[in-house]
């Protein structure tokens, strides 16, 4: 086989296994399932412009959340305008497929509101760990910050978040 | 893990792209791929940091050791050959860029003459050398002969007006002449005496036989004066620019003397001893230059022993008026004694000696 068929290959299945998890990771971000779902797409699209003019990637899980992270900031400096409110209003939109019952689209309502009163670097730390299940050492990898520093963030986000969200 | 964070993990898995959404981003995705393919891999790709300085180091590699070798193949080059343009284009006018001083260019541009004077001499044997490129090789001797004279012309000027000055500078410039090279031109000085001696003794002897005139005999002479000229450029006090003019007579001599090989001369007798004379008279000029040059070298060591004296009486001079040195006295006076008067030293033993024996 030849290396550009591997390399297709490892892409698509990272697309398949991971495209899931971007897409939670995006949503408790930036409250909206269709910005969610094109911020994943475009991540993707990135990553393969990345890899077809020849670079070569280690670890395409590390790389995709670094990718998906900047879309974030962007997203965010683009949108800076736009308030609080009617980032609420317009990404209150949770959906799953066909098992998400109303219980389970109300809990994600919940967490995502609750996250959403967070700062913004809290809330990042707080999606990585729980939503993604990234261990410190990935999330301080991708952040490019300190494991101390993003421990020591970590805990004051989730106790800021447990007063918000705690059912 | 506590409850909470156990909570908002499970909630959250929940959370999934639909099966529609995710077919969509999909062909999305595939499109894209198809429109930004990966780049094929080159079997030789292995060696592409061959391509890059490497490369352009390889190829000034090979242009030097073309150039190079088509340089050296060149200078063995005839009128005619592919190489001749090269020879007389390139190689001749590059190393005539190194030829910065009045004299080198005067050096180099009688190298030329005798060059394309070879040059003549080599194509005689040659049948495929058209007419036209004989003619063209004859002008272009004449061109570089003429050439020689006016650049050495051109040199004694140069160095006459410089001799000038030096002469209206003041005397001292000439003792700080170094030591060490007035003491080798005495030895050359000698040695210029024997050469001069010599040429003209074998001079006189041939002069003295009357024999019937050789060209073999010519030849050898032109041979032997060519050296000499060359070795008379080496010589410090010897005027160069005279050297060389007569160097660049010796090549039309050369070149009468091919002439005279080629049946071109009319009377071949008198021809030859013509050629023959004007051999004799570059010998002897160069003698001549040889005898005024070993003059300024005796000249110089003499002005040079002159001031050595002069320093010499100066120095005597300021010892006399110095202050004697105190009297010695004690032990040290004593020992100085001994050493400063071996003689005195030497009695009062015998003395001694001839009192105890009474």
């Amino acid at each position: 086989m030849k290396k550009s068929d591997i390399q297709e290959k490892q892409f698509t299945e990272a697309f398949e296994s991971l495209s899931d998890a971007l897409f939670r990771h995006s949503f408790f971000r930036v409250s909206n399932r269709e910005v969610a779902l094109d911020l994943v797409q475009e991540t993707f699209m990135k990553t393969w412009n990345h890899i077809s003019i020849g670079n070569e990637i280690e670890n395409i899980k590390a790389f995709l959340y670094r990718v998906v992270n900047n879309l974030i900031i962007d997203y965010y400096r683009k949108s800076k305008s736009s308030s609080l409110d009617n980032l609420l209003d317009g990404g209150f939109d949770p959906q799953g497929d066909g098992a998400d019952s109303i219980v389970a689209s109300s809990e994600i309502s919940l967490i995502k509101k609750g996250l959403s009163f967070l700062p913004e670097k809290d809330r990042e730390v707080i999606v990585m760990r729980y939503v993604d299940g990234l261990s410190l050492q990935e999330i301080s990898r991708t952040l490019e910050e300190s494991e101390n520093a993003i421990s020591v963030r970590l805990h004051r986000a989730l106790k800021k978040a447990k007063e918000i969200i705690q059912p | 893990m506590n409850d909470f964070e156990k909570y908002i993990h499970e909630v959250a898995q929940k959370l999934t792209i639909t099966s529609s959404e995710k077919v969509v981003i999909r062909a999305r995705l595939h499109a894209h791929m198809a429109s930004h393919p990966l780049p094929e891999k080159s079997p030789y790709s292995n060696f592409l940091f061959f391509t890059h300085f490497h490369m352009i180091g390889a190829t000034f590699l090979v242009l030097f050791f073309v150039t190079g070798g088509a340089s050296a193949f060149a200078e063995k080059a005839l009128p005619g050959d592919l190489l001749y343009s090269f020879k007389v284009d390139v190689n001749e006018e590059v190393r005539g860029w190194f030829s910065v001083s009045q004299f080198a260019k005067a050096e180099w541009s009688v190298r030329l003459a005798e060059r394309r004077l070879l040059e003549l001499e080599s194509v005689e044997q040659d049948e495929t050398i058209s007419l036209a490129a004989r003619q063209s090789l004859e002008n272009s001797f004449a061109i570089q002969i003429k050439q020689a004279n006016e650049n050495t012309r051109a040199y004694e000027d140069k160095e006459q007006s410089y001799q000038k000055t030096e002469e209206q500078s003041d005397s001292l410039a000439r003792e700080n002449t170094s030591k060490q090279e007035v003491a080798t031109s005495g030895g050359l000085s000698e040695a210029l005496k024997d050469d001069i001696s010599v040429a003209s003794l074998s001079r006189a002897a041939s002069s003295a036989e009357e024999k019937p005139l050789k060209i073999e005999e010519v030849r050898k002479r032109i041979a032997n004066l060519k050296v000499s000229l060359r070795e008379a450029k080496l010589v410090a006090f010897l005027d160069k620019g005279k050297v060389l003019r007569l160097e660049a007579k010796l090549v039309a001599v050369q070149r009468e003397l091919y002439g005279f090989e080629k049946n071109e001369l009319g009377n071949k007798d008198e021809a030859l001893k013509s050629i023959h004379k004007i051999v004799i008279e570059i010998e002897e000029k160069l003698d001549t230059l040889k005898v005024e040059a070993s003059a300024k070298i005796k000249a110089s060591i003499e002005e040079l022993l002159v001031a050595e004296a002069g320093e010499a009486s100066k120095e005597s001079d300021s010892i006399k008026v110095a202050k004697p040195s105190p009297a010695p006295t004690g032990v040290r006076a004593s020992k100085e004694i001994e050493v400063n008067m071996p003689e005195k030293i030497e009695s009062k033993r015998l003395d001694q000696a001839s009192s105890i024996e009474r």
